[in-house]
């Protein structure tokens, strides 16, 4: 502002009393004066003034009051909060890489799962092959095993004593003797009927003879109830007693004692000793 | 205005219009582009693989495998992708054994993106094929069927295609249990081509297993027994059939020529039929037991009833006779039916009528399905009395006339082991491990009536008897002879050089727990069916009887 144009300002001031000196300086204002400082807070229990009770606060107001807050506003301005950023922030990372990496394992188990069920479906393949009843049958041969005439066969009539009187003659197999353990040896005898061999997974022996016969051990490789086509084995039987069977359904033998054959054993087929 | 702040301000401008350069391009890539670009990543990022769903097993009674399923790969190529077509082919001949001309002339085909190389190729092959990392070449997963025992019940178990799918015998009636679901695969990997996340869409779910009641031990002593049949009478077709006649399961069904599971394609179509259900065939005497049986049935004779045989019986233009030259004789139903007397039977049949007759067909099986659980049976080929000729009841009796399979007559004679129950034949025992009940059967003879026919039926295998030279010892044998003409294909007429020797017999006689049938077609040098077709039965049981551990009886 320039220098001349004062007066006509001054002239125009407010407040201006009319007929006051033109040359003394204007008077300020009477009356209290302002004092600044924060708004006074309000009062919601004073309710207006018709008399009704307070309407709660908004929700807004409520949102406006958390951000307002003062812990907050330590805790954003505090150096912790940086901590928690960036703990976080490298949380969310190595979440995401042991996600990315467990995805890889999964996709590295499932193609695992897969060449293991290929490999074991070509070894059961491979099984399918050894266990053909033609490969077994021609091995047994070369071996010079051959099936027992039907006439050679002797089948025994078990009596109800008899399962009794076999089970007790039975010793604990000496050392040295081929079996397995958990091979196991039943008996069935049915009164008046022949003798059968029925069992899962183990061959069933009925045997008589004259002599308590030291009974030597089986050796059971999967054999089924009357399967004559399991793998078993028995062996070191001494006399009276004989019966082996092979497995795949291919050739066993029998002894030629008269008084004892049995026609038992998975295999089922007997012949005279070789 | 400053020299540096043109300069910053050049700056920023430059800055500005890479910014909206990188922005219009972007927005150019990931809007315009977005679908065809995505497309493009998910070819090279994204693969999805049809994981095959391996086919169940078939098994034997005691769980011998017949039929598994194993791992393979289909080789295929995109011939635009590959580089070199000559070294390719010599590099993937020398592994596949295919000639590099033929995996040449595929690679070098014109006009297309796909060819396969090789199908089915075993897992070990096609993963040494993998291994040459060969751009354009590429391996799909499959599952390759393979029969263990090549030869065993080849006609039974039937053949499977390339896709998997049962094409005859088992594998055909059974491909719903036996084919599971192939599952989806879809992999994401990396720029090496890495998988690094493997996601299964879809599970594969294999097919279930089935068990048979063929025992592989007695199938192959069976099929053995055929092929001594087929080296000594050279015929043109031989069937056999084991069953236990207690509950109609089949044991062993064997055909002859043999045919080679895994090459199927190498065998004549007429090898391939299992002509055990396939086949229609006149029956000649073994069906004899039809008209004698439903007469004892019917209470018109008994095992010691008294038949005069003439010589001969005239039915119009046609002139029966006997096998064997005789005079004029009288013989017991019992010796009518152990010397296959055709004169006796038809003096048997005029007993029981036409009416009568044909029910009793009809009632035991004939001229229907037996329900087994095997593709592509016949039920044979019965006249209805309508149909008869005045010479009809001059034939039919006889087995002349009408067409039965070996199968209808097996279970007819398993009815007369049994006790009169004819059985439903099965072969399915169980399916994934559980077991399959066992199809009732229906009485068709009362137990006395079938144990006059077991006891009659015993006089065939003795002395005097059609097949007297078969037996074994410590057993009762019981059994019928069966010759018959074959019918000149084409024609109505009976072939004179041509027969159908036939054998049906059960052990032990007074406990039957075992039946065998056979039957040769056309066999050479000899015809009769106690000539040809006896001795393989007794083979059989000779076998069998020792092996399922049945006693003498």
């Amino acid at each position: 502002m320039t220098p001349s144009a004062a007066p006509a300002a001054r002239a125009k001031a407010p407040g201006a009393q009319p007929g006051a000196h033109a040359g003394a300086p204007a008077r300020r204002p009477v009356g209290p004066r302002r004092v600044s400082g924060p708004a006074r807070p309000a009062h919601p229990e004073r309710g207006p003034a018709s008399g009704r009770p307070a309407s709660p606060a908004p929700f807004t107001a409520h949102v406006t009051r958390i951000v307002d807050h003062s812990l907050l506003d330590r805790l954003i301005r505090g150096r912790a909060w940086i901590g928690l950023v960036a703990f976080a922030l490298i949380g969310i990372v190595a979440m995401q890489v042991t996600l990315l990496r467990l995805n890889a394992g999964i996709g590295s188990s499932i193609q695992r799962a897969t060449a293991l069920q290929r490999e074991s479906s070509l070894l059961a393949a491979q099984v399918a092959g050894l266990s053909s009843a033609q490969r077994v049958q021609a091995e047994a041969t070369q071996l010079g095993m051959v099936y027992a005439p039907p006439g050679d066969v002797r089948y025994l009539h078990a009596s109800p004593g008899d399962a009794a009187r076999a089970a007790s003659a039975f010793v604990p197999p000496a050392s040295g003797t081929t079996g397995s353990a958990g091979a196991t040896s039943t008996s069935s005898s049915t009164s008046g009927s022949t003798s059968t061999s029925t069992s899962d997974s183990t061959s069933t022996s009925t045997s008589t003879s004259t002599s308590p016969p030291t009974y030597g051990s089986t050796t059971t490789a999967g054999s089924t109830g009357s399967s004559p086509t399991a793998g078993t084995l028995a062996s070191s039987i001494p006399t009276g007693t004989a019966g082996t069977s092979a497995g795949g359904a291919s050739a066993s033998m029998t002894s030629s004692s008269p008084d004892a054959t049995t026609p038992n054993g998975p295999g089922g087929a007997t012949s005279t000793g070789p | 205005m400053a020299p540096m702040q043109l300069r910053v301000g050049k700056l920023f401008a430059v800055f500005v219009v890479l910014l909206v350069v990188a922005g219009g391009r972007t927005f150019y890539l990931g809007a315009l582009q977005s679908g065809r670009l995505r497309q493009v990543a998910d070819g090279q990022q994204l693969t999805e693989v049809t994981v095959p769903a391996l086919r169940g097993a078939i098994l034997d009674r005691n769980g011998v495998p017949l039929a598994v399923s194993e791992p393979a790969d289909d080789i295929s190529a995109t011939p635009y992708l590959v580089k070199d077509p000559l070294t390719t082919a010599s590099r993937i001949s020398a592994i596949l054994g295919v000639s590099a001309a033929t995996l040449e002339a595929d690679l070098t085909k014109p006009h297309t993106g796909f060819v396969y190389l090789e199908r089915g190729v075993p897992d070990a092959t096609a993963q040494r094929v993998a291994a040459l990392r060969i751009p354009g070449v590429a391996l799909a997963p499959v599952a390759i069927r393979d029969y263990p025992d090549n030869m065993l019940a080849a006609q039974v178990l039937g053949a499977v295609g390339l896709d998997g799918n049962g094409l005859a015998g088992l594998e055909y009636s059974e491909n719903s249990i036996l084919s599971g679901t192939s599952g989806v695969r879809r992999e994401i990997n990396d720029a090496l081509g890495d998988p690094i996340s493997v996601d299964e869409v879809k599970r594969a779910r294999p097919g279930k297993s089935i068990t048979l009641t063929l025992d592989s031990g007695l199938q192959n002593a069976v099929e053995n027994v055929l092929a001594g049949v087929g080296a000594k009478y050279s015929p043109q077709s031989a069937t056999a059939t084991v069953m236990d006649p207690r509950t109609g399961a089949i044991l062993a069904m064997a055909n002859w020529p043999r045919v080679n599971a895994n090459d199927v394609g190498a065998a004549p179509a007429s090898a391939l039929e299992n002509r055990a259900v396939e086949m229609n065939f006149e029956p000649g005497s073994t069906f004899k037991v039809v008209a004698i049986g439903g007469a004892l049935q019917d209470g018109l004779v008994t095992p010691d009833s008294n038949f005069y045989l003439p010589v001969s019986l005239q039915f119009y233009d046609r002139t029966i006779h006997d096998d064997e030259a005789r005079g004029p004789e009288e013989a017991t139903t019992s010796q009518i039916l152990a010397q296959s007397s055709n004169i006796g039977a038809i003096e048997i049949g005029e007993k029981l009528g036409a009416t009568r007759f044909n029910y009793w067909v009809n009632r035991l099986g004939f001229g229907s399905l037996t329900g087994v659980d095997l593709p592509g049976e016949e039920q044979g080929i019965v006249p209805k009395p309508s149909q008869y000729s005045g010479v009809s009841m001059g034939n039919l009796p006889i087995g002349q006339g009408e067409s039965v399979t070996p199968l209808q007559l097996t279970t007819l004679y398993a009815a007369i082991a049994n006790g009169g129950i004819l059985p439903r034949p099965h072969i399915v025992g169980a399916v994934a491990g559980r077991s399959v009940s066992e199809p009732a059967g229906r009485r068709v003879f009362d137990p006395s009536v079938a144990g006059e026919l077991r006891n009659m039926l015993r006089g065939v295998l003795a002395p005097g008897g059609t097949a007297s030279q078969v037996s074994i010892s410590g057993y009762q044998l019981a059994g019928k002879t069966g010759t018959a003409n074959e019918v000149v294909a084409g024609s109505a007429a009976y072939s004179t050089t041509a027969y159908d020797a036939s054998f049906v017999g059960f052990a032990p006689a007074d406990d039957p727990k075992l039946l065998v049938s056979v039957e040769v077609s056309d066999p050479k040098g000899a015809i009769n069916g106690g000539q040809v077709a006896a001795p393989a039965f007794g083979q059989i049981m000779s076998f069998a009887l020792p092996y399922l551990k049945i006693p003498p009886g």
